[in-house]
C-alpha cells in the first residue's frame, strides 16, 4: 500500500512538473496583455462585495429559505404519510372516499335533499316522487330545512374512512314484518312495482344505529355521497343500471362504540360525515360500487332575489338543535314548527331558523334541472308565506291549472311559485358547469 | 477663498482599486495556469476569466479572507476546467504555442501524453484534493505552505493527500512496478 503510494507520488513528482515556471518577464508580459483585456470592463463595473448584502435583503433570503424548507418539510411529511398518522385528514383516502358534493368546495349544485323521498312529518304517507301535493312540498321542505343546522361550517370537516361496525342489507320483501327499528310499514308493498327511482322509507337514525327500509340503491347512493337531486333523468348521477333504480334493500347498520351521534336531521341534510361515510364504505364494499366525479355543462336555474328585503334574518343566527333528536320523531306543537323546521300550519308555510339552501332543495327536486344559489344570503331566516290565494289570483287546485305558469320544462307547482314570490325570490334559466356523478361499476351486494 | 478638492471620477477609483488587485495578485494566478496548462495562451485565457469572474461577481467573503489562498484556487480551478474541456474536445496545439520545457526529456511523447493523463485524473478530484495535489507536486510546496494558502488544518491537508493519491492510483492503473521516485 506504501509502496503505491510512493510510487504514485513518484509520478507525480516526474511527470507534473514535466513543464517548469514561465519567467517573471513572461509573467509580467502576461499580466500586462490580460490587463490592456480587463481595464475597459474594470472602468465601467465597480467591484461589489459581495459580504455587503443589504439588511433588509439578507431578512428576504432567509424568510424565503424558512419558507421553502417548511414546504419541503410539509410535503415530504405528507408523502411519508406522517401527517396522515396525526392529523384526521383525507387526502390519503381513495377517490372513492372523498367528501360528498356539498361538502367540498366547488361548482356543485348547491341544494339540498329530495323532499319527496323524506318525508318527516308523515313519512308514511308519501306519494310518488313526480307528483308531489303541497303538503308533501312542506314536508319534504321541512326536512331539508335540516340544513338549519348543518350550515356551511361543518362543510369543510374532514372525515376518516369509517365503516358500520355490522351491516345487514336484505332485499326487500313485502310479505315480511318490517324489522325492528324500521320506520317503514306496507304501504305501496309489492317489491319492485311502481317503484320511483330514489325512494325509501324515513330513514331512522339513533344512537349507535342507522335502519332504513325500502330504499333503492339510487337512494343510498344520494344519501352516501351528498347528491341531494336524486333523480336519474336529470342527468346529475349517470352510468345508472336499471336494477339501481328498482331494487329495494332493507339496510340496518350498527355503528362502532363512540360513534358520535349526527341525527336524523343532518344526515338528510347531508350532513352527516361519519353515517355517510359507513354508507360510502358499505356501497363500496358490499355493492362493489366503482365510480367518479365530472364537470358538465347542462341547463340549470339560478335562485336570485327578486324582491330585495323579504327575507327576515333569525334573530338567533346559531344553528338550530335538532328537533327530531335521539328519539328520531318530532312533535309539532302549539301551532309553530321548532326552529329548523318548516311545516304548513294554519294556511301558513312557516319556519324560524332556516338557512337559504333549506329552501333550495324543494325547488331542485321538481325543477327537472340543478338549482345554484346565487342569492348571496347567507345565514339564517324566519319564513312566513301564506298560502291563501291572493286577490286576483285563482287558488292553486289539484289536478288543475296553477295560477302562476311553471317555467319550460320545469315541474315546479304553483304552491313552489307562491312560496317563490313570497319570499322575494326567483327561478332564473341558465347554463353553468355542474358536478356529475358517474357510476362505473356496481354490482348487487353481497349476501350478510 | 476656500479650496476645494475635486473628486475623483467614480470610474477612475472603480478602475484603480481592482487594478491594485490585479496587480498584486495576477502573477500568482499567471504562474498557477502556466504551470498546470504548459501554455501561455491557456494561462492568459485563465488569468482573465479569473479577474473577469471577480469583476462582474464580486468579492465573495472568501477572498477577503484569504486574497491570495482564494485566486490560487480560482486559478487551479479555472485551470483544471481547462483540462476537462481539453479532454472533451480534444485539439492539437497550434504550432506558434509557446512551451516552456525544463530539461530534454528522454521520451518527450510518452511524457507528454502522461502530463496530459495526471492533469485529467487530477481534474477529477474534489477541487480542495485537487488544489493540494497541484501545490505540492506541481509547485513543491510545503504542508505549512499549503495551509495557509487554502486556510486548513494539518490533518486536512494530510488526509486529502492522502486519498487524492489513492484516487490517482486508481485513475492511472499505476502499477506496482511502473515508474516511481521516493520523495
Amino acid at each position: 500500500m506504501k509502496n503505491d503510494d510512493v510510487s504514485v507520488a513518484g509520478t507525480l513528482n516526474r511527470y507534473l512538473r514535466k513543464s517548469g515556471s514561465p519567467s517573471p518577464k513572461q509573467v509580467t508580459a502576461s499580466v500586462e496583455k490580460v490587463w490592456e483585456r480587463l481595464r475597459p470592463e474594470a472602468e465601467n463595473t465597480r467591484l461589489t462585495d459581495r459580504r455587503a448584502m443589504p439588511r433588509r435583503f439578507r431578512f428576504t433570503v432567509a424568510f424565503a429559505v424558512l419558507i421553502a424548507t417548511m414546504a419541503i418539510g410539509l410535503f415530504a411529511a405528507q408523502r411519508g404519510g406522517f401527517l396522515t398518522a396525526i392529523l384526521p385528514v383525507q387526502q390519503v383516502l381513495s377517490p372513492q372516499a372523498v367528501l360528498p358534493t356539498a361538502q367540498r368546495p366547488g361548482p356543485s349544485v348547491k341544494a339540498a335533499a329530495d323532499p319527496g323521498q323524506v318525508a318527516v312529518v308523515t313519512p308514511e304517507a308519501r306519494k310518488p316522487e313526480f307528483a308531489p301535493s303541497r303538503e308533501e312540498i312542506l314536508a319534504g321542505l321541512a326536512a331539508q330545512i335540516a340544513a338549519a343546522q348543518s350550515t356551511d361550517a361543518g362543510a369543510a370537516r374532514p372525515i376518516q374512512r369509517v365503516a358500520f361496525e355490522v351491516a345487514s342489507i336484505r332485499p326487500y320483501d313485502p310479505t315480511a314484518a318490517p324489522p325492528p327499528g324500521s320506520r317503514g310499514g306496507g304501504a305501496g308493498g309489492g317489491g319492485a312495482r311502481g317503484v320511483q327511482p330514489c325512494s325509501s322509507d324515513s330513514p331512522r337514525v339513533t344512537p349507535g344505529r342507522f335502519t332504513v327500509t325500502r330504499a333503492t340503491t339510487l337512494r343510498l347512493i344520494s344519501w352516501a355521497y351528498g347528491i341531494r337531486n336524486c333523480r336519474s333523468d336529470i342527468g346529475l348521477i349517470s352510468g345508472i343500471p336499471e336494477w339501481v333504480n328498482k331494487d329495494q334493500w332493507d339496510i340496518q347498520g350498527t355503528m362502532p362504540a363512540g360513534t358520535p351521534f349526527e341525527g336524523r336531521m343532518r344526515f338528510e341534510a347531508m350532513n352527516a360525515p361519519q353515517l355517510q361515510g359507513m354508507l360510502r364504505t358499505m356501497l363500496e364494499e358490499r355493492f362493489k360500487l366503482k365510480w367518479h366525479r365530472a364537470t358538465r355543462e347542462m341547463d340549470v336555474f339560478n335562485l336570485v332575489v327578486s324582491k330585495p328585503g323579504k327575507m327576515t334574518p333569525s334573530k338567533d343566527q346559531t344553528p338550530p338543535p335538532d328537533p327530531y333528536g335521539e328519539r328520531n320523531g318530532i312533535v309539532l306543537t302549539g301551532g309553530v314548527p321548532p326552529p329548523g323546521i318548516i311545516a304548513p300550519m294554519n294556511g301558513l308555510y312557516q319556519g324560524t331558523s332556516i338557512p337559504i339552501s333549506g329552501l333550495m332543495s324543494n325547488f331542485q327536486s321538481r325543477s327537472g334541472r340543478p338549482v345554484i344559489d346565487k342569492t348571496g344570503l347567507t345565514g339564517y331566516f324566519d319564513i312566513k308565506v301564506s298560502l291563501s290565494p291572493e286577490p286576483g289570483t285563482t287558488p292553486p287546485q289539484p289536478g288543475g291549472t296553477p295560477p302562476i305558469p311553471p317555467q319550460p320544462n320545469s315541474g315546479l307547482s304553483s304552491s313552489d311559485f307562491q312560496i317563490l314570490e313570497g319570499l322575494g325570490l326567483k327561478l332564473e334559466s341558465s347554463r353553468a358547469p355542474v358536478e356529475v356523478f358517474i357510476i362505473d361499476s356496481i354490482e348487487k351486494p353481497s349476501e350478510n | 477663498m476656500s479650496t476645494r478638492a475635486v473628486p475623483e471620477p467614480v470610474s477612475s477609483l472603480r478602475a484603480r482599486e481592482f487594478e491594485q488587485i490585479y496587480r498584486e495578485h495576477a502573477p500568482l494566478v499567471t504562474r498557477t495556469a502556466w504551470e498546470v496548462l504548459s501554455t501561455r495562451e491557456d494561462a492568459e485565457d485563465v488569468l482573465h476569466t479569473v479577474f473577469l469572474k471577480l469583476l462582474r461577481k464580486g468579492s465573495p467573503p472568501e477572498f477577503h479572507k484569504n486574497p491570495k489562498g482564494y485566486l490560487y484556487r480560482a486559478a487551479v480551478n479555472a485551470s483544471l476546467d481547462v483540462v476537462k474541456c481539453r479532454r472533451r474536445h480534444p485539439t492539437l496545439h497550434p504550432l506558434e504555442t509557446e512551451r516552456v520545457e525544463v530539461g530534454a526529456p528522454s521520451t518527450p511523447r510518452f511524457d507528454e501524453d502522461m502530463h496530459e493523463q495526471l492533469l485529467s485524473a487530477i481534474g477529477q478530484l474534489p477541487e480542495v484534493s485537487a488544489e493540494i495535489v497541484l501545490l505540492r507536486y506541481l509547485q513543491d510546496k510545503s504542508t505549512k505552505e499549503i495551509m495557509e494558502t487554502l486556510g486548513i488544518s494539518r490533518g486536512v491537508v494530510a488526509i486529502r493527500l492522502f486519498r487524492a493519491r489513492a484516487q490517482l492510483r486508481k485513475l492511472l492503473k499505476v502499477s506496482k512496478g511502473g515508474p516511481h521516485e521516493k520523495r
